[in-house]
């Protein structure tokens, strides 16, 4: 104080440490508010690189090895369980190779390789002007017995004649005690007439095992534009088709819902319809209802996969992310 | 100059009963005006010492009330991108239907806020990110949504891993 005091020229040091100190509080709130600048830049960053892409890329190869696993079943050349999974080894080692290549542009080491495959059989029909009997002409018989899981069930039907008569109409089951079916035909639930189909419209008919019936009505099919089925993806014409997929209450279905495995599959009033079709099934039998090689013109069954595993790892600096991927396209849940 | 004018104006003012004042002025001249200028200086003195402080202790109020809203801001950020690194391991864990062997995500962040250290937990029910800086003490908390169980753990803030641990089937926060 004394020296504070002592001299009116001294008298500044007070306010001269105030300041001082004042200045460095503004530093201080100048580091502060840097903080909150940094805070708010990190709040605009995105997630992790490759966090998302680990999910995605392995989405594209159960997609794309499931085209790849299509096209060698449905390829009538590879015939035999070990030139089936060779085929598909070699397409794998592809994919891993090309799409590696794409992952490490992007800093990121994919890792795709084969693990095993499990056999199944391909039920299909070829001739789109044939109707859908079996290959003595029977109209009502049996695909396969003592099927544990089915996939990839389709129809492409050129023709749909039902004579007027809904009992006519050809139906699909999937049958062990309770039956699950599927009927196409040109009189709907609601017949025929004034608040029912049109003469130019067909119905898609399902009914469950616990009796719950839905439709879809479609057009009439014809040579140049026929009625496409896809009745594990849900969708008529590609459009989804809600008997398909849900029950009238809205509760999730699919085929075979409510169908203890193993179970049957059968045709009936395969006369009423022309078309082609086809499906893989797991862990059947097969009697001479179909030819058991490839047949161009009658329904045959051969040798195919019906899923196969594989390893998939994708890694980079921030996302480790290893799995083993089931690959079994147009599967319904068990 | 101001000792000088009020003893002018006392001179001037008060005849009599101040002549001794006067007399009193003009023979102790210094010790009295002194006094006065004693007195000025401490109340100058203490008037700015009271204002200078008054500012020191509203800025540093200031400083460490915008820090601690800083820090808490900060937090909300990391917490939201690690609670963004947890849900992305769930869909992980969800895409492979229960055969991941192993999904994990590392991500760095600063390891002081404003000059505070702080840590990360993950709590389950109800399922959140849980960040408490140390000094001051901040805690925020982050809620996560996810289908896969969460394991109560706990890693320092700075480089943080959220990994899945298969043999629990649980999601964890480590250290990376």
């Amino acid at each position: 104080m004394a020296h504070l005091s002592g001299n009116g020229r001294e008298r500044g040091q007070l306010l001269l440490v105030g300041v001082l100190v004042l200045a460095a509080m503004f530093i201080v709130l100048a580091l502060v508010v840097n903080s909150a600048v940094f805070a708010e830049n990190l709040a605009t960053r995105e997630d992790v690189p490759g966090s998302e892409e680990a999910v995605e890329y392995r989405a594209e190869l159960v997609d794309g090895i499931g085209e790849i696993v299509v096209a060698i079943n449905e390829d009538e050349n590879v015939t035999s369980q070990s030139e089936l999974e060779n085929h598909t080894q070699n397409e794998i080692a592809m994919v891993r190779s090309r799409g590696g290549l794409s992952q490490a542009i992007s800093g990121a080491v994919v890792e795709v390789s084969y693990r095993n495959a499990t056999p199944g059989h391909r039920i299909a029909q070829e001739n789109a002007s044939r109707n859908l009997t079996d290959r003595n002409a029977t109209e009502d018989w049996t695909l396969a017995e003592d099927v544990t899981s089915v996939r990839n069930v389709g129809f492409q039907l050129r023709d749909v004649d039902t004579g007027g008569n809904f009992s006519r109409g050809f139906e699909m089951t999937v049958s062990n005690g309770t039956t699950w079916s599927l009927s196409v035909s040109e009189e709907g639930l609601t017949g025929v007439g004034a608040d029912g189909l049109g003469a130019d419209e067909v119905a898609v008919t399902v009914e469950t095992g616990t009796g719950d019936q839905a439709e879809c009505v479609r057009d009439k099919p014809n040579a140049t534009s026929p009625l496409t089925i896809d009745v594990t993806g849900g969708t008529v014409d590609g459009e989804p088709c809600h008997a398909l997929n849900r029950q009238a209450d809205t509760t999730p279905m699919w085929l075979g819902a409510g169908v203890g495995d193993p179970y049957d599959i059968e045709f009936d009033n395969g006369g009423s319809v022309n078309g082609t079709y086809s499906m893989v099934v797991e862990n059947a039998s097969f009697d001479a209802s179909l030819h058991s090689t490839y047949n161009e013109s009658e329904p045959y069954v051969m040798d195919a996969l019906y899923d196969v595993d594989l390893s998939y790892a994708y890694q980079n600096h921030a996302v480790a992310y290893e799995d083993t991927l089931r690959v079994a396209p147009g599967e319904v849940p068990p | 100059m101001t000792g000088d004018r009020v003893v002018e104006h006392g001179a001037d003012s008060r005849d009599g009963r101040t002549a001794d004042n006067g007399t009193d002025a003009e023979t102790s001249t210094g010790s009295d005006r002194g006094v006065t200028v004693t007195l000025n200086y401490i109340l100058v003195l203490s008037i700015t010492a009271v204002l200078v402080s008054g500012l020191l202790v509203a800025g540093g109020t200031f400083i460490e009330d915008q820090r601690e809203r800083v820090i808490e801001d900060e937090l909300n950020v990391i917490g939201s991108h690690i609670a963004g690194d947890v849900e992305q391991v769930d869909r992980m864990v969800r895409a492979g239907g229960g055969t991941v062997d192993r999904a994990e995500i590392n991500q760095s962040f600063q390891r002081t806020l404003s000059g505070t250290t702080y840590n990360v937990r993950l709590e389950p029910n109800p399922d959140r990110v849980v960040l408490a800086s140390n000094s001051p003490g901040v805690t925020v908390s982050v809620n996560v949504t996810v289908r896969t169980d969460i394991e109560a753990s706990f890693a320092v803030g700075g480089d943080t891993s959220v990994q899945y641990d298969t043999t629990a089937d649980r999601l964890v926060i480590v250290d990376a």
